[in-house]
């Protein structure tokens, strides 16, 4: 079991509770300083303001609550789409390129990581505002001649958060793609099957695992935001994670925050054992496709 | 259905590596063709021009006449199993074989006939509903196979398609091949550099080496008559001793070599002595005995090494400084008294057995 070869039956016994003692300090830690609090939060959602389960009636009846819920859910929707779609033509692109010029490809992609929400944001903020760089270039040019409104409304919060999510949906994607046997794409074309078909009847569904894993995990993260489009939005488009802090901070109604908290963690939770099955499945694929 | 194919100076270069001289090459309707060679010498390119994922750099490739060098793959209508198998991992056996039906646009329902004769005529029939993976590689194989040739295609090409299989799996599927091959009279273009599988199988052989076709005939006109030192000691083995100069007497040779002159024969009439030459004899055509023998050609050597091999007795036999290597039938060897290693023998081969073959040719 243990790495070491026990010398005698305490021997092993140490070992075995040093591996132990591995596993429960990072375990008693998360437990302290990340599951307490969660719970606290979920007990607050029914202790706050009085005993009970009112904050969650809320949900059902409060008209403003469902502005911000369908806000959050139709922005992290087309982020979703949107990241997807730009990031399997991102990995297709990588996927097909000479080695090293993908290696360069690849760092380009690593690289935004090292680079905060917040200075993104702002970023964007400048590059997108009427008098930033696309409209100035867009008036330049003569295309249009009243400035874009690009930022401060949804448009620019997915355009922040398509951005930041990119390499979290490329790495997933490309990773499956590199797995998918060319040898593949020889045999259908041999058997009669163009590019075109090629791709669709072969290379596509070889890739769906990594697609799916991809999008769960960018819903996951979009579900969640709160730095780009709080920035972006500009106030007039608030999503879940804004409101929950406007709450805490400002209107100082921690039941409410609390209660969306909770059914925030309970939809990310849920979607997290979704995801766990379709890697699984993907898992599955990828040594299927590994061994033919 | 039964088509020939013709290479017109086919050849290909990637950059400053040549993988395909150009070739000139004939495969009739209906024959069983392998391409044999070592690593590196240029099979699997001949075969992907053929196939049409190799764009020759120079020639043509015509189909009953007709040019199809610039075609792509899917619109050849050739089969193709890939070293490999290249079997879809996400499609079911059945979906595996109705592939290429599909690809020609006929219907699940049309097409159910043909596929199920293909499983059929492979023994697949318990294992269309299940995924590649869950198959045994002679299985994988088979599927292969069928989806190769369920939509009867005008030539089968077949890139080392048993070499990841166990060797007692590889006999039967060679029979299983060879039999198939007769059963669909489909051309087959087989390539591997095993070269009992090659011998076995084909109806010719064409032998490359270093991108360039040496030699091209039957199994057994290949292994009596090769015309090139590299054939020679390609297929099964050969003794090779240098010459340094031959007359010629009306198709009859005397070489002159370090065992004295020995009258040997050109591998076919009207080609002359090439410059750089030797002679070549093979092991079990070389008498041994202990008397001085009655053959054309006779030279005096001492036993190093002996050698039972069950069947035969294999010698090496030095003879003024050359090794000689003989194969001697185990039956025979044993009414040979005094046969041992040190002991004193006498050599002895025709000269229709001892063939003068170009060494080096223009491939280097
Ligand atoms: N895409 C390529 N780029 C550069 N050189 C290549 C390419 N494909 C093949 N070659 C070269 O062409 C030569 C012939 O290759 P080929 O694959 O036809 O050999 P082969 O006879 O099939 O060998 P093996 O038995 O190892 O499969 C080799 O020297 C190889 O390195
Ligand atoms: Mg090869």
């Amino acid at each position: 079991m243990t790495a070491f070869a026990p010398k005698t039956a305490s021997g092993a016994g140490r070992t075995d509770r040093f591996y132990l003692l591995m596993i429960v300090l990072p375990c008693a830690f998360l437990a302290l300083l990340y599951f307490l609090p969660v719970l606290n939060v979920l007990v607050l959602s029914v202790t706050e303001p009085q005993p009970g389960i009112q904050n969650y009636q809320m949900l059902a009846e409060s008209g403003a609550l469902h502005r911000i819920l369908l806000n959050t859910l139709r922005v992290s929707l087309s982020t979703t789409a949107l990241t997807l779609l730009l990031g399997y033509m991102f990995s297709l692109g990588i996927n097909s390129m000479a080695p090293r010029t993908r290696t360069v490809a690849l760092f380009v992609v690593l690289a935004s990581f090292w680079i905060s929400a917040l200075i993104r944001a702002y970023a964007w903020v400048a590059i997108l505002q009427p008098n930033g760089l696309i409209n100035q270039l867009l008036m330049g040019i003569g295309l249009i001649d009243t400035p874009l409104i690009l930022v401060r409304n949804e448009l620019g919060v997915i355009i922040g958060m398509v951005h930041y999510m990119l390499p979290y949906a490329i790495l997933p994607i490309y990773a499956n793609m590199a797995g998918i046997d060319r040898s593949l794409l020889r045999a259908s074309r041999a058997l009669g099957a163009n590019r075109w078909r090629t791709f669709w009847w072969v290379f596509f569904p070889q890739s769906l695992p990594g697609l799916a894993g991809s999008g769960i995990l960018v819903m996951i993260f979009s579900l969640g935001f709160y730095i780009t489009p709080a920035i972006l939005g500009g106030g007039r488009v608030v999503m879940i994670a804004e409101y929950i802090s406007i709450q805490i901070s400002e209107t100082l109604r921690w039941g409410v925050a609390t209660m969306l908290a909770t059914v925030l963690v309970m939809v990310v939770v849920a979607l997290t054992i979704w995801m766990s099955r379709y890697l699984k499945v993907g898992g599955g694929l990828a040594s299927k496709g590994g061994k033919s | 259905m039964k088509k020939s194919l013709t290479f017109n100076g086919v050849g290909k270069t990637y950059g400053r590596t040549v993988a395909l001289r150009p070739t000139d090459l004939e495969i009739k309707a209906g024959e069983f063709l392998t391409l044999l060679g070592p690593s590196g010498s240029g099979k699997t390119t001949l075969l992907m021009a053929l196939a049409g994922f190799v764009q020759p750099s120079s020639g043509s490739i015509l189909l009953d006449g007709q040019d199809i060098t610039n075609i792509p793959p899917e619109a050849r209508n050739f089969g193709v199993v890939f070293q490999g198998y290249a079997l879809f991992p996400h499609l079911t056996v059945w979906e595996n074989v109705y592939f290429p039906l599909r690809a020609r646009n006929l219907g699940r329902a049309k097409a159910r006939e043909a596929v199920d004769d293909a499983l059929a005529l492979m023994e697949l029939k318990p294992y269309a509903d299940r995924m590649p993976a869950a198959l045994s590689g002679g299985q994988q194989q088979r599927v292969a196979l069928a989806r190769a040739l369920v939509f009867k295609p005008e030539l089968l090409l077949l890139d080392e398609p048993l070499s990841a299989l166990d060797k007692s799996l590889r006999k039967t599927l060679q029979t299983e091949l060879k039999e198939l091959h007769r059963k669909v009279g489909t051309t087959f273009v087989y390539v591997t550099h095993d070269q009992e599988e090659a011998l076995s199988m084909s109806d010719r052989i064409a032998i490359l080496r270093a991108g360039e076709i040496q030699q091209i005939a039957s199994a057994d006109a290949l292994y009596w008559r090769p015309e090139t030192a590299f054939v020679a000691g390609f297929l099964g083995r050969s003794n090779f001793v240098p010459m340094s100069g031959a007359t010629v007497d009306a198709g009859a040779v005397t070489a002159l070599t370090v065992l004295g002159p020995i009258k040997a024969q050109l591998p076919r009439d009207g080609v002359d002595v090439p410059r750089d030459a030797c002679i070549a004899v093979r092991p079990e055509r070389i008498a041994v005995s202990r008397q001085e023998p009655a053959h054309q050609n006779r030279v005096q050597g001492r036993v190093v090494s002996l050698t039972f091999f069950g069947t035969h007795v294999e010698l090496d036999v030095e003879a003024r400084g050359t090794l000689l290597n003989v194969h001697v039938p185990a039956v025979q060897a044993a009414q040979e008294p005094g046969l041992a290693e040190g002991a004193e023998v006498w050599l002895g081969w025709d000269a229709d057995v001892s063939l003068v073959l170009p060494q080096e040719t223009a491939a280097a």
